[in-house]
């Protein structure tokens, strides 16, 4: 039996071009009419938990090492490590086969519970700067790192994943309700810089460079 | 009028022309003009009438500090024609006029002043006091500038943007792009602010000396280069600063050019540190008739020349306070102006040089003179000079009198700092006793005058908000206060408060046409207070801000009190509140975006034909599926067959851990420790009253791991609620908002089980599912889902809680499953129907912050015995027990059966005794029934509800108290 069919919270008005069925859902690779940035990346069906506990600072999730500061975010291949205070963190995970947390405790999956995008390329900070009070560009950080705090009044984890110029990368994860209204709000700031929406393809490329850059440091 | 050409200092460009439209006629003026000045080029002298006495009004500061140029341009009234660039077709009209700017019908007010004194609305057209409605609709009518259409919509792309930097300077002169340059310089990100839509401030049109090489507008030159050699530098010209608030949060909007994305932008800034360098306005000379078109302030006349190259007029008269006016009065003069004379009203002070210059091109110097009075109807044609003692006097004809009696601080953003000011008696400023931390002041708005000291203050300042984000810069900071301390001070400031004399129309403030003499009045009544004499007579309350008026008001006051026998009279500065500068409410609306949560089923929703949605809470939800708002079908099949809604927005939530449940107990009033397996707990939560603010229901899903849901309005605010009252305990528990995590769908009516069955392999029956029953499965296999058998609407009904993602697909699945079984969602409003004929409460509908649990009869809830977690508001659920005269609540149903009470209804006898919560008629009980909040009196089964509707004058409707619930009170149908 085919499993049943799951929706990102996100509809984007541009047409697919390559799409791919994982975990239920229809995963968009590429859309038509892309352009040459910056990107809007629909992220929601990655894998995203929330970890809580008192004992965290002595977990390894999928065998890494928790970051020590909070606001910290550790990325790796496949995961993103992001510590809000010392008892509590969230990890989402980029690529298709999902860990299995689910004996776990101290983990709720929050999979569902937020969408998650990602603004690409240069003007990503103009952008977003149209959009949250937020200190993204702050010189005393280096990415990637978190921020919570609101975004277009909503209670948001940010990560700047990189400040490249012309592969700046901001990942917005908020409530699920709101996915819509934050990629139109997203869209319609981003519209006198040419953002549109692109495929998950993009952002894959993206994070393995910032990866491989993050190990060269 | 022909424009002087080639002046280094020009900010228009003579190649680009662009039109505009005044009156029905097409003028012609150039790219990088004002409306005014366009205007101005035009021959236009009359821009507006004022407000009270529609007096003839003209240009007189160039920087849109009062509202004599205040227009309707494109349709929105009250622009300020003085700094708004000039755009291509604008169409412009003159605001306050009844006639023409020349012939203005309403301008005989202007001979009535006598019978207008300070405040005379408070004392005219009160006896009989039947006739004050009368005169107050006609005095309302008459007030205010400009006309707006209630239906008007603004035309235009508002955008805002929220930078952070560390340094903000405001005020991009000489000052500010040395503070700018010397915070830089540490690599810090700078954000420089400037109204104007170039930089420069007082140096950019003044052809004065900076250095021997090097005059002061080619200095404004040099570091406007430099500021855009820096990369950390934001520089955002056109934009006013119009609010300062705490942690450094400034607040301001630009003007957009025509190559920008928007017309105008919010710009909210929050700066480690603050530069403030807003430099210095100039104090308006008093006098009689101080206000005709022709009268300009003295950097007003300079810029028309050097910076839009238009001279003023033809023959000038200067009645000054300062260098820069005897400066202005030299340059005006090789520029072409005839200048007949320049009254200065200092005794001693002048630059020699300055004096020098005036001698050799001839032009007469009065020291210690000052104008006194203007004479002409719609246009300047005379002016009385006297001396400042008023013992001798002469008349020049002129057709410009260029006046300024000094300078003042523009010191706005101080004031909204909340920097202590007070009166500088060397200086004649309003200064800063302390200001507050991270806050540093530079340039002429502390008194200085000089060049080099106000460029070194600025560097000072720079590095002091430098050293307020963490650099090294002490060494620095010593060079430069040393270097500050080498260079000439402060300036003493021209004293002068008016000019002598005693006429009637020497105005204080143009904006409200307030004169001098209103200010005696005022006071001569009683006012001795600077902010309730600027109440009382309005003086400082129009679109200017109280530029205008800001300055003189307190020193007139002062001066009128001591002549009056006052001996401690103080100079106190008025209060100043955002906004600085006139801001549409559009700008400050930005893009307007309103976010709004959508259920996961939101798609499929507004595919359903018939949805009507509308904003619940945070949520865009169903009200309705079709055009009939009694919803009687949706009703009817969830009471006959099954009903599907979707109550995604229900919040829900994971606690977790050793502690979670002394948590669950701290927060809600039943016993958490006796939730059995497999079942749900319906409890509730008072908050420190013993008032409801929440209910929902708690499962136990493992070892310390509990599932819990919120009402729909309670989801965002129920963790912070649990932390809050948790928060001086060490309890070692989790929570995770699931909200969005989970949809929900409600699937009710009597064949709701046999729905289910046909999508899972779960055994269903009531004994294996009971009621209040909770049970993990999986759809069709695959989705897994929580479900709950609960009775909200009073039938058998299940709750699925499915993962977000999936909602669409099993919404579908019930839909297919349920064709056979007449299936049909329905929507709020239909629930809302459903769940009053069962007596169930909604938060906020049936409740208000002062209902607790006994008063809607669900005390029954509260477990008295678990003191030892201290639940909140158990000692006020205690105390409120048995309190007397609470209000209760009660069902009803109407006498006559058809006639529902509008919900909000309020319940009356001699007094109002309650009001309707939700009323409706029933069509299952055939009756009209609802329920209310009442005086415990009029609670009792078999009273008589005495209900007025509004408009409804003597009648009234009736109804009488009934128990609940109404329908199927044993409550069989949901236990089948």
């Amino acid at each position: 039996m085919e499993p049943f069919k799951r929706y990102s919270p996100v509809i984007f008005s541009t047409t697919p071009a390559r799409t791919r069925f994982r975990n239920g859902w229809e995963v968009v690779l590429e859309y038509e009419d892309e352009g040459t940035g910056p990107f809007l990346v629909d992220l929601s069906h990655i894998g995203k938990w929330d970890v809580q506990g008192e004992d965290l600072p002595s977990l390894r999730p999928a065998g890494l090492a928790i970051p020590t500061d909070s606001e910290q975010c550790l990325l790796t291949g496949d995961f993103l490590l992001n510590l809000i205070k010392w008892n509590w963190m969230t990890i989402w995970h980029f690529s298709v086969d999902m860990p299995d947390f689910a004996d776990e405790y101290a983990f709720t999956n929050v999979t569902e519970a937020y969408v998650l995008l990602a603004i690409i390329g240069r003007d990503a900070f103009s952008i977003m700067e149209k959009l949250s009070s937020l200190d993204l560009h702050s010189p005393k950080r280096n990415p990637p790192f978190l921020i919570m705090g609101p975004v277009i009044r909503i209670r948001s984890q940010v990560v700047v994943l990189s400040r490249e110029k012309d592969r700046s990368a901001v990942l917005v994860a908020c409530p699920r309700g709101y996915g819509q209204s934050m990629a139109e709000a997203m869209l319609d700031a981003g519209k006198e810089y040419g953002l549109r929406p692109s495929g998950e393809d993009l952002f894959s490329s993206l994070r393995d460079r910032y990866f491989k850059q993050k190990q060269k440091r | 009028m022909p424009r002087l050409k080639d002046l280094p200092t020009l900010r228009i460009d003579p190649e680009a022309e662009l039109s505009l439209k005044y009156r029905g006629r097409r003028y012609r003026g150039m790219a990088g003009d004002s409306i005014a000045t366009a205007l101005y080029a035009n021959g236009v002298r009359i821009f507006s009438r004022s407000l009270k006495y529609h007096r003839p009004r003209g240009l007189y500061s160039l920087d849109g500090e009062c509202s004599n140029c205040l227009m309707e341009v494109d349709g929105v009234p009250n622009v300020r024609s003085e700094v708004i660039r000039l755009k291509e077709g604008m169409t412009v009209k003159p605001q306050n006029v009844a006639g023409t700017p020349e012939h203005d019908f309403m301008s005989f007010i202007d001979k009535l002043d006598r019978f207008l004194p300070a405040g005379f609305y408070y004392h005219y057209f009160h006896r009989p006091y039947r006739l004050w409605p009368f005169f107050q609709n006609r005095l309302r009518n008459a007030a205010g500038l400009g006309r707006l259409n209630p239906s008007f919509r603004i035309k235009g792309h508002f955008d805002e943007i929220y930078p952070r930097t560390d340094v903000c300077v405001i005020g991009a002169g000489s000052a500010g792009m040395n503070a700018a340059l010397a915070a830089a310089d540490q690599d810090l990100r700078v954000i420089l602010l400037e109204a104007r839509p170039w930089p420069g401030g007082f140096f950019d049109y003044r052809f004065a000396e900076y250095s021997p090489e090097v005059s002061l507008h080619e200095r404004a030159r040099e570091l406007t280069a430099e500021i855009g050699q820096r990369d950390n530098i934001r520089f955002f010209l056109n934009t006013n600063m119009i609010g300062f608030y705490g942690g450094n949060v400034i607040t301001a909007f630009q003007s957009g050019k025509e190559s920008d994305s928007f017309d105008e932008r919010y710009i909210e800034i929050r700066a480690e540190s603050v530069v403030v360098a807003t430099g210095c306005i100039e104090r308006p000379m008093i006098f009689d008739h101080n206000d005709r078109p022709g009268i300009m302030q003295v950097n007003c006349a300079h810029r028309l020349a050097r910076t839009y190259g238009l001279l003023p007029g033809k023959n000038a008269v200067f009645s000054i306070g300062d260098d820069l006016g005897l400066e202005a009065a030299i340059d005006l003069c090789d520029l072409g102006l005839n200048i007949l004379c320049v009254a200065d009203a200092r005794l001693d002070g002048q630059s020699s040089s300055l004096l020098e210059e005036l001698e050799k091109r001839n032009i007469l110097f009065l020291r210690g003179w000052v104008v006194s009075k203007s004479h002409g109807n719609k246009a300047l044609k005379r002016a009385t000079l006297c001396t400042i003692d008023g013992m001798m006097s002469r008349n020049f004809n002129c057709d410009v009198l260029v006046t300024s009696a000094g300078l003042t601080p523009a010191a706005g953003p101080l004031f909204l700092a909340k920097a202590k000011m007070s009166y500088d008696h060397f200086t004649n400023f309003f200064l800063p006793e302390e200001l507050p931390a991270k806050v540093h002041s530079a340039g002429r708005l502390q008194g200085l005058t000089d060049s080099f000291s106000i460029e070194a203050s600025g560097r000072l300042a720079g590095l002091l908000a430098s050293s307020d984000c963490g650099m090294p810069v002490k060494d620095h900071l010593e060079d430069a206060r040393e270097e500050l301390e080498q260079l000439p001070g402060p300036a003493q400031g021209s004293k002068i408060v008016q000019a002598p004399g005693t006429g009637r129309k020497r105005f204080i403030c143009f904006d409200e046409d307030v004169t001098v003499k209103n200010i005696y009045q005022a006071c001569d009544m009683g006012f001795e207070n600077t902010e309730l004499v600027k109440r009382f007579s309005t003086a400082g309350l129009g679109p200017g801000q109280g530029n205008i008026t800001g300055h003189n008001l307190p020193m007139v006051m002062a001066q009128y009190l001591q002549q009056q026998g006052g001996s401690k009279t103080v100079i106190l500065p008025t209060t100043i509140r955002p906004p600085l500068a006139p801001a549409f409410l559009a700008t400050y609306s930005g893009k307007g975006c309103i976010p709004i949560k959508q259920t996961p089923l939101h798609e499929t929703m507004e595919k359903t034909g018939g949805a009507v949605f509308r904003k619940a809470g945070a949520w865009k939800r169903v009200r309705y599926f079709s055009d009939d708002f009694t919803c009687r079908e949706e009703i009817e099949n969830v009471r006959n067959n099954v009903g599907i809604i979707d109550v995604s927005s229900l919040g829900k939530f994971r606690i977790f851990g050793p502690e979670a449940l002394m948590a669950l107990q701290r927060v809600y009033v039943g016993d958490m420790s006796k939730i059995s397996e497999g079942k749900v707990k319906y409890s509730a939560m008072c908050n420190e009253d013993g008032c409801l603010i929440d209910d929902g229901v708690v499962v136990k899903r493992g070892n310390n791991d509990y599932y819990f849901t919120s009402s729909s309005n309670r989801a965002d605010s129920t963790v912070e609620w649990i932390r809050y009252h948790t928060r001086h305990e060490l309890w070692d528990f989790s929570m995770v908002n699931l909200t969005d995590a989970f949809g929900a769908i409600n699937l009710a009516g009597p064949r709701s089980r046999e729905v289910l069955r046909v999508i899972t392999e779960t055994d269903l029956s009531d004994n294996a599912f009971p009621y209040a029953g909770y049970r993990e499965f999986k759809i069709k296999g695959d989705i897994p889902v929580r479900a709950m058998r609960l009775g909200f609407v009073g039938e058998l009904s299940y709750e699925l809680h499915v993962p977000a993602s999936y909602m669409r697909s099993v919404w579908d699945l019930l839909l297919e499953a349920g064709q056979t079984f007449h299936i049909m969602p329905f929507g709020l409003e239909a629930q809302n129907v459903l769940r009053l004929e069962k007596g169930h409460i909604i938060i906020g509908q049936e409740t208000e912050i002062r209902t607790t649990l006994h008063d809607l009869g669900l005390g029954s809830m509260w477990h008295r015995e678990k003191s030892l977690y201290k639940t909140v508001g158990a000692p006020a659920l205690r105390f409120t027990e048995h309190q007397e005269g609470r209000m209760k609540l009660v069902g009803f149903k109407m006498e006559d059966s058809h006639r529902p009470p509008k919900d909000g209804s309020i319940i009356v006898d001699k007094t109002i005794r309650g009001y309707v919560c939700t009323a409706r008629y029933s069509f299952i009980l055939g009756e009209s029934i609802g329920l209310a909040l009442v005086h415990s009196d009029l609670a009792g089964i078999g009273t008589t509800l005495e209900i007025f509707e509004d408009n409804m004058g003597e009648k009234r409707l009736y109804g009488k108290v009934i128990p609940i619930p109404f329908y199927d009170p044993e409550g069989k149908r949901q236990r089948v």
